[in-house]
């Protein structure tokens, strides 16, 4: 799984979120006194008018009433069943887990990661735009119908309008979600344990009939899909130095070592649960490196690596066997207990003639918690790949249904905010117009690392002017453009048009953020600290959103 | 509103019902399949002889290569039934039509119990998906759903294949790509590239060899699926072969993988838990086809069958294919059974099974050659033709070259001709005539040659035109264009009235000159037409030999179907085998048993003995031999003792290095060159280039000559 690791920044996002907050918000107010300075004919009164509207806001806070949340929610919650949404969404799903599987690779071990894949693409697909079209269309037509004037008319607070239907709407949305996860959990286990339960009888027929290799491909095929069973909590190394080679990819996610060479990778832990290997009597690492090759070598043998698990405190060390390296499989390789001769134990730059009786405390004494794990490559004209987090160690796996339930709520953050977006843009908009407003968020924050590299200009071929140009011209992306007045011209606006954009990505959602299926679906626990950030993230955009929605839906008049 | 709902939730579960039958019980409309072309079925008489097949073919007046109509013979049954060539014999009284059929199944029959039926393609009738393939609910669904957004949904989904490639993430790749191919499924292109895709670049990525092979499995599978799909394309069944032959067979780990295949014949558990048939079953392929074995085929014989489905197909379809020459595309079946039973061969398999597999590529290679391949508008050349046939077309080439110099020579004035030309011409008669002599022959000289020239040639023409015109067979006019047969009568006919034609008029500058060669102009004419369609029927059958090297491969399996041959190979194998165990003694034996049969192959087989690989492994077993020798202590064998010592010397010499004197004079004549074949034509260049390589062969022997010995 190519995920590199991001340690959250909050200091930095607090302050830019405050600066956008604030940037949007000075820029919102001073549209809103030019307009109320040309209905009132004068600007003063026009920015005082805007002002007085901007205190409403915590005047409206301070009397927020839960039961009349509730109250607008639980109208939105009726609304929504009563226009048979459920009905049409779980008739989808069933024809989606009807005919699914007609989409699913033939090899059992990669099983679970497509049907998770597959079963948090589909909720997501059915319930996001059906939220989304709840959301657009519930607002809109009840200032059509007219039917809001009896919500206005009562004391309702205009935000509680705006949350009490986010609110319900994501109640509902709540609820579709835990059904379809439910659904989509028990059709998943359902099937991998039916790959499970044949794979098992047909070793026990290989073991039968004595058929080692058989049996052997079978029992590797019965690991592999095991292995994407669980829910990995691991221990990352906070820094990976020594590759450096670049053999060539595209993408530079990984650099490599050379082998036979002094190169190695070397990973630094801290913070490890020394007690808690010591108690295991074993380090249990797994990786997942990569292979270069720059000759066949030797055809049928994989190529060799060893690993050394080193203290940094008291400088001893202990070099365990080599073994091969299987290339996009997880390897797992762990340094038990034994006081293994064929091991070499060493203290600095002096070898053990014999191994300590215990060699991990041995290891680990003094270590406060420090570790490095130094991994070489042993074939000679061979490189091996790695990244940070392709090496880790793994202590405790948890809950794979937990942490399925766990990617649910990624796809729950998703729907939440389209559906606070959605509310925003039926304040002013219509509904069906919203709909088209909605839509473009959600492409928008699904492409958002692209529109960033737009933004900063780093894509292939310039802005929209520029790539135009090229079009018209049959002109290559490399190619610079000939100088003249209107390379210029498209330059400038193009320039312009970035300068939008890249204050578009600060507002727009990156709704990739919210994406923590590949831990799911690669085996891996999403922590509480990744939901955390996940959930103020989603808040961080719910509440300006909210706060917009209110403004707007107080300019209209069905709010005097 | 809630009996509307009511028959809207009916409406949409019938729908579904109806799609989830289709889906799971894969309805093929055959009879929808079938009308891809017309069948015809033909009952003979009674009487009809039809103990063989062959003698079934002649009652019916056709014959066939393969199952493929190539003659039909004037007012027989097949001609009155209308079929015609290119049809195909698809069965016989209800069952399947095989090239080897053996006359069990006959006998005992007669003719009226007989039924032949005949199937023509043809393609005006593909109007439905039914006949293109298999058809798949998903796909024709996805298709119609999503109408003109088809093209935009597979541009995307292939960006989104190619972003996962640059990833390595390969699972979300082969899915993507089969979504790909549900949304175009007729667009061969596609399957040809990701099939290609996963079993070379994917695989590549790969570094264990299980995990190479799986990815190489998935490309063969993808491609099978393709070809079932697209019943129409031979490419995509020749796709599958070569995949096996070339991907599996010849790759750097081409041992391991073939291994592996040999032993995937166990049952497969798909991502259902589904049990799925083996990728190699336990069959073998036979004559007739595939028949239960007990154990599986290697990846050439599985590459076999599929490129002997692709030819099948093109035949059926009666197309050329669109990404390879005919030529190419038709000798991979006979390319397949000789690897795969030099494969064996290579494994220590020296059986009868051997010696019947080499009969099998010889008879491969001999229907690929008789198959006819179009060259130019309506004219079609076979890679072999009998002796009689060759001698009759280079005959006829013969006369064309001669009636042309004398009709070319006899206007011209000798005196201002070129002298290179001239001495070409002179050579037709005298062939060790040189420049210098020409050079000093005066005008008087020059007259009288001319006169003894002609007389000469026309003696020549003379000499050889009756035999040859008479020889001429019908056989040789079959295999010509249409024009031929006229071009023939008519030389015959005005050769006829040459027979006491004197030769010496022809240089006279009267009347009589005039009337003598106006008599052979008439004469020329015919002559050079017939001429013109032997050079050109020669020239494309040498093209498309020489292409694919055939007269090397068939030598090459008739060499190797020899039982000496056989012996031979058994007896380096055995030899190497001994050597590796420590067994010196008995190797040495060995390789000298095999060396002397090898040594009578070798004489034998000319064209094999020429080849540069053959050279290669009789070098190897050749230092083989000596380093058992070695090892034995025996005396060092003196050059002209050492097996195929002069055969092998070409491999083992070093490179020469030119000595500058030599290389100043080569230089000077490539000087002089450039200036003289400024003024003459292309051909008259090309005569001078080739004396001045003789030249210079002479010079380089005599470098080589006066070189030191190496030690």
């Amino acid at each position: 799984m190519n995920t590199p690791i991001t340690e959250p920044t909050w200091v930095s996002a607090v302050v830019t979120w405050i600066s956008v907050l604030l940037a949007v918000s000075a820029g919102g107010y001073v549209l809103a006194g030019l307009l109320a300075a040309r209905t009132r004919g004068s600007l003063i009164d026009g920015f005082v008018g805007a002002a007085k509207g901007a205190l409403d806001l915590p005047r409206d806070l301070m009397a927020l009433s839960f039961r009349r949340l509730w109250a607008i929610a639980y109208h939105s919650i009726l609304e929504s069943i009563r226009r048979r949404l459920l009905l049409a969404v779980f008739g989808v799903l069933i024809v989606i887990f009807m005919f699914g599987g007609w989409f699913l690779p033939s090899r059992p071990t990669e099983q679970v990661k497509v049907y998770v894949s597959f079963v948090l693409l589909a909720s997501t697909l059915i319930v996001l735009p059906a939220g989304g079209l709840l959301a657009c269309l519930s607002l809109p037509s009840d200032i059509q119908d007219k039917t809001i004037h009896t919500v206005v008319t009562k004391p309702v607070r205009r935000l509680e309008i705006i949350i009490g239907r986010i609110l319900g709407l994501t109640v509902v949305a709540t609820a579709i979600l835990t059904v379809m996860g439910a659904m989509s959990y028990i059709y998943m286990r359902r099937s991998v344990d039916g790959s499970l339960a044949e794979l098992r009888q047909k070793m026990g027929e290989a073991k039968q009939q004595g058929d080692v290799k058989h049996e052997t491909e079978l029992k590797d095929s019965l690991d592999q899909i095991e292995n994407k069973l669980i829910a990995r909590v691991p221990v990352y190394g906070y820094d990976l130095t020594g590759p450096v080679i670049n053999v060539g990819y595209e993408t530079t996610y990984r650099y490599y070592i050379a082998g036979n060479s002094t190169d190695a990778a070397v990973w630094k832990f801290r913070d490890v649960p020394t007690s808690r290997l010591l108690a295991l009597k074993s380090i249990p690492l797994e990786m997942t490196f990569s292979v270069f090759r720059t000759t066949k070598g030797q055809v049928g043998r994989g190529v060799l690596a060893q690993i050394t698990y080193a203290n940094p405190k008291t400088e001893r060390m202990i070099t365990d066997y080599p073994f091969e390296v299987r290339e996009y499989y997880v390897d797992k390789q762990s340094l038990d207990n034994r006081p293994d001769a064929g091991r070499t134990y060493a203290e600095g730059e002096k070898i053990l003639p014999e191994p300590p009786a215990d060699p991990l405390s041995w290891l680990l004494d003094k270590s406060d918690g420090e570790m490095t794990i130094i991994v070489r490559c042993l074939s000679s004209s061979q490189y091996l790949g790695m990244a940070r987090p392709d090496l880790y160690i793994l202590i405790d796996t948890a809950n794979f249904g937990l942490n399925f339930a766990k990617g649910v709520v990624g796809v729950w953050l998703r729907v939440f905010l389209i559906v606070s977006v959605a509310v925003m843009f039926s304040t002013f908009l219509s509904g069906y117009v919203a709909m088209l407003a909605t839509a473009a968020v959600f492409a928008g924050g699904l492409c958002m690392n692209y529109l960033r590299g737009l933004a900063a200009g780093k894509s292939e071929g310039g802005g929209p002017f520029e790539a135009l140009q090229r079009l018209i011209k049959h002109e290559n992306l490399q190619r610079p453009l000939d100088p003249g007045i209107w390379t210029d011209l498209t330059k400038g606006v193009d320039g312009a048009l970035q300068f939008i954009l890249q204050g578009l990505t600060y507002v727009l959602p990156d709704l990739g953020v919210f994406n923590t299926g590949p831990l799911v679906a690669n085996g891996f626990d999403i922590g509480i600290g990744v939901l955390l950030v996940n959930l103020v993230t989603a808040l961080g955009y719910v509440i300006p959103f909210t706060i917009a929605g209110y403004f707007f839906l107080q300019s209209r008049e069905i709010a005097r | 509103m809630r009996s509307t709902f009511s028959r809207k939730l009916f409406y949409m579960g019938i729908a579904l019902g109806i799609f989830v039958i289709v889906y799971f019980l894969r309805i093929q409309i055959d009879s929808v399949r079938n009308s891809r072309g017309s069948i015809t079925t033909i009952r003979l008489p009674a009487e009809a002889n039809i103990s063989t097949s062959g003698q079934l073919n002649q009652e019916l007046g056709i014959q066939l290569t393969g199952n493929r109509v190539v003659s039909v013979r004037r007012d027989s049954p097949a001609f009155n039934a209308k079929i015609r060539t290119g049809d195909l014999m698809t069965a016989i009284n209800g069952e399947g039509v095989h090239p080897q059929r053996g006359p069990g199944s006959l006998a005992n029959l007669k003719g009226n119990q007989v039924r032949a039926e005949f199937f023509r393609y043809d393609p005006r009738r593909l109007l439905s998906e039914a006949t293109l393939g298999d058809v798949d609910p998903t796909s024709s669904t996805m298709v119609l759903v999503l109408g003109g957004l088809r093209g935009v949904a597979s541009n995307l989904l292939w960006s989104q294949a190619l972003e996962m490639h640059k990833q390595h993430d390969w699972t979300n790749l082969e899915v993507v790509v089969k979504s790909i191919v549900k949304l175009e499924p007729h667009f061969i292109s596609i399957w040809t590239f990701q099939g290609w895709n996963l079993a070379y670049n994917v695989s590549v990525e790969w570094d264990q060899v299980e995990d190479k092979y799986y990815w190489i499995k998935q490309g063969i599978k993808f491609l099978r699926q393709g070809s079932e799909v697209n019943e129409h394309s031979p490419e995509l069944r020749w796709d599958v072969g070569w995949t096996y032959f070339h991907k599996v067979g010849k790759a750097d780990e081409g041992a391991l993988l073939r291994d592996i295949y040999l032993k995937d014949d166990k049952p497969e558990i798909d991502a259902q838990g589904r049990e799925q048939p083996p990728f190699n079953p336990d069959e073998i392929l036979t004559r007739d086809g595939l028949t239960q074995g007990s154990s599986a085929m290697d990846n050439y014989e599985s590459g076999l069958g599929w490129f002997q489905k692709a030819v099948n197909k093109l035949d059926q379809l009666n197309v050329q294919p669109k990404r390879m020459g005919e030529v190419a595309f038709r000798s991979y079946p006979a390319h397949s059974q000789t690897n795969s039973v030099q494969t064996k061969e290579e494994g220590g398999l020296f059986t009868d099974q051997i010696r019947v597999g080499w009969l099998d590529a010889l008879r491969l290679w001999t229907e690929f050659a008789d198959h006819s391949y179009p060259y130019a508008d309506g004219k079609e050349t076979k890679l072999d033709y009998s002796q009689e046939i060759f001698g009759d077309l280079y005959r006829a080439v013969t006369l064309m070259t001669r009636v042309q110099a004398l009709r070319a020579n006899l206007t011209n004035d000798w005196d201002k001709l070129d002298k290179y030309e001239l001495v070409e011409y002179l050579r037709l008669v005298w062939p060790d005539h040189t420049l210098n002599d020409l050079e000093q022959m005066n005008t008087e000289d020059r007259a009288k040659r001319k006169v003894e020239w002609a007389t000469n040639v026309w003696g020549m023409i003379a000499r050889d035109t009756s035999s040859f015109l008479a020889d001429f067979g019908q056989p040789t006019i079959d295999i010509l264009p249409s024009g031929a047969a006229g071009a023939l009568l008519e030389t015959k006919a005005t050769f006829d009235k040459m027979k006491s034609f004197d030769a010496s008029l022809l240089a006279n500058a009267g009347s009589e000159g005039d009337q003598a060669r106006k008599q052979v102009s008439e004469f020329v004419t015919p002559a050079e037409k017939l001429g013109a369609f032997a050079h050109e029927e020669l020239y494309w059958c040498d093209r498309y030999s020489t292409m694919i090297n055939f007269k090397y491969w068939k030598d090459r399996a008739a060499a190797e179907s020899e039982t000496e041959t056989i012996t031979a190979r058994r007896n380096f194998f055995t030899g190497m085998e001994q050597f590796r165990n420590g067994d010196p003694k008995n190797a040495m034996t060995s390789f000298e048993q095999g060396l002397e049969l090898w040594q009578k192959v070798l004489d034998k087989f000319e064209r094999v003995k020429d080849d540069d690989i053959t050279r290669e492994d009789t070098n190897k077993i050749v230092r083989a031999y000596l380093e058992v020798r070695d090892q034995l202590d025996l005396p060092a064998l003196a050059q002209d003792k050492i097996p195929f010592f002069n055969y092998t010397q070409q491999l083992n010499a070093p490179a020469m290095p030119i000595q500058p004197e030599l290389m100043m004079e080569m230089q000077k004549m490539q000087r002089e060159f450039s200036e003289e074949a400024k003024g003459l034509s292309p051909e008259m260049q090309q005569k001078k280039k080739q004396e001045l390589m003789e030249k210079f062969e002479a010079l380089k022997k005599q470098a080589e000559q006066s070189k030191p010995e190496p030690k």
